[in-house]
């Protein structure tokens, strides 16, 4: 042990130099952040957001035409399992045959930056545009902010070959006042001039707590398929007395998602976990 | 018994994070600690407390520097228990959620890993590597996602690094 310190006195500034080229080494190669806490806002996300992703999907809209049939993978609850979430983001640059992805929400488990970034780069990995619909963890500690400054709106809506998609924010617990019922329904509402096909509606969580009978409120409205996530395994369902189905994708580990096929009179929808097959109707 | 006062900036602990501890049995280091940070475009202002244990390894690598001894230390591990003091997070699950639904979104766990540099025996500057709860979990969760696309095995994707000097009575 002597004879140790020994060589390591005797080359002292070997010993420094080379401790300080690890630091070094290793401050470049970690390449790690400066950050003032775990609640800082500034997520690196680029590309992302919704009007980035929407102004994609635009340019596939205009290599078709309205009444066109199209598919839309639907994606939930990543949260936790970045890399799960990769390789689903990965199998579906294989499916040449879907146009875009809906991500229904509960992108991070606490709303913290770093959780953020690790989603956005595996959103990064895609070939198809990606449209976030927020969930109830993705509006923990700054979610909310940081959602605005990387994603845009909570509530927003596009239409793409006949068919409006409306996606709304429903988490009770973290926003008050949601859904916002007007605006539901004026998003819904069908112009003078507009060809509409289908009403698609999107939130992360299913009708309930303040809002028990926003299905019927959404099939008074026009909406013929509802999308969500938040159960983190599939179901499909429809109220017998109001009939409109409701769709829910289950979680990305394990790589599972599901595809939608939209043609001009009818919406079906497949579960693949990750092999495709029918979803089917539950009356409830 | 010997006591130290530490100031740290960054590594989640703050714009700056000041922290009274105690050694005790050579390796083993506590201190409590309150750090600000000031409201940013990417922060709202924020006053931190923290708890923190350090372990001290007894590897020393004796050097010189300009003229001066100093002693590296390049061993050290932490963890700190951090509570972040605003609004819009929570120490304890509000009522209108029912019991158990989130984890409290104020209180964090921090890993860390410093390298320390003594100039003498009271005086310390150190470097300081943290990853965050959720970090670490995920890190293990998922290593193949982090290592293809984070450098260094992945640790860039998830530690924070900060400076802090400490002085010791």
């Amino acid at each position: 042990m002597n004879s140790i310190m020994n060589i390591v006195a005797s080359n002292g500034y070997n010993y420094l130099r080379t401790a300080l080229i690890a630091v070094a080494t290793t401050l470049i190669l970690v390449g790690c952040d400066y950050e003032l806490s775990p609640w800082q806002t500034d997520v690196y996300c680029p590309g992302q957001s919704v009007d980035e992703n929407l102004a994609l999907i635009k340019q596939i809209e205009q290599t078709k035409q309205i009444g066109d049939s199209f598919k839309v993978a639907l994606l939930g609850d990543p949260q936790q399992f970045p890399e799960d979430f990769d390789e689903t983001i990965k199998l579906l640059n294989t499916y040449a045959e879907v146009d875009f992805i809906i991500l229904l929400g509960d992108l991070v488990e606490t709303g913290l930056k770093q959780e953020f970034e690790w989603t956005c780069k595996a959103m990064n990995h895609s070939n198809k545009p990606i449209i976030p619909v927020i969930g109830n963890h993705d509006s923990l500690s700054y979610g909310v902010d940081i959602w605005l400054q990387t994603f845009g709106e909570y509530d927003f809506t596009f239409s793409y070959l006949g068919t409006k998609f409306v996606a709304y924010n429903d988490n009770q617990y973290e926003f008050e006042d949601v859904p916002d019922l007007d605006w539901l329904e004026q998003a819904s509402a069908i112009s003078d001039d507009e060809t509409r096909l289908h009403t698609i509606g999107m939130s992360h969580i299913e009708p309930w707590g303040r809002a028990p009978d926003l299905s019927q409120f959404l099939a008074k409205n026009g909406f013929d398929q509802m999308l969500h996530a938040h159960k983190h395994k599939f179901a499909y369902y429809q109220r017998e007395e109001v009939g409109l189905p409701h769709f829910i994708t289950a979680d990305t580990q394990d790589v599972k998602f599901a595809i939608m096929t939209v043609t001009p009179d009818t919406i079906t929808i497949e579960q693949c976990d990750p092999v495709c097959l029918p979803a089917e109707i539950e009356i409830r | 018994m010997e006591k130290f006062v530490e100031l740290q900036t960054g590594s989640l602990m703050g714009m700056a994070h000041i922290s009274f501890g105690l050694t005790l049995h050579k390796n083993h280091n506590f201190s409590i600690g309150i750090g600000f940070v000031p409201e940013l475009d990417s922060h709202e202002e924020m006053t931190l407390t923290s708890l923190k244990y350090r372990y001290e390894g007894d590897t020393r690598i004796e050097s010189e520097l300009f003229g001066t001894s100093i002693t590296i230390s390049p061993f050290n591990f932490g963890l700190a228990s951090l509570i972040g003091h605003q609004d819009e997070i929570y120490k304890k699950s509000p009522d209108y959620l029912p019991d158990g639904y989130y984890f409290p979104t104020a209180k964090r766990v921090i890993f860390n890993y410093q390298t320390v540099v003594s100039f003498n025996s009271d005086l310390q500057v150190y470097m300081d590597w943290s990853v965050l709860d959720v970090g670490l979990i995920n890190y293990v969760r998922n290593f193949e996602f982090y290592n293809d696309n984070y450098d260094a095995f992945g640790l860039e994707g998830i530690v924070s690094y900060g400076f802090g000097i400490r002085k010791r009575f």
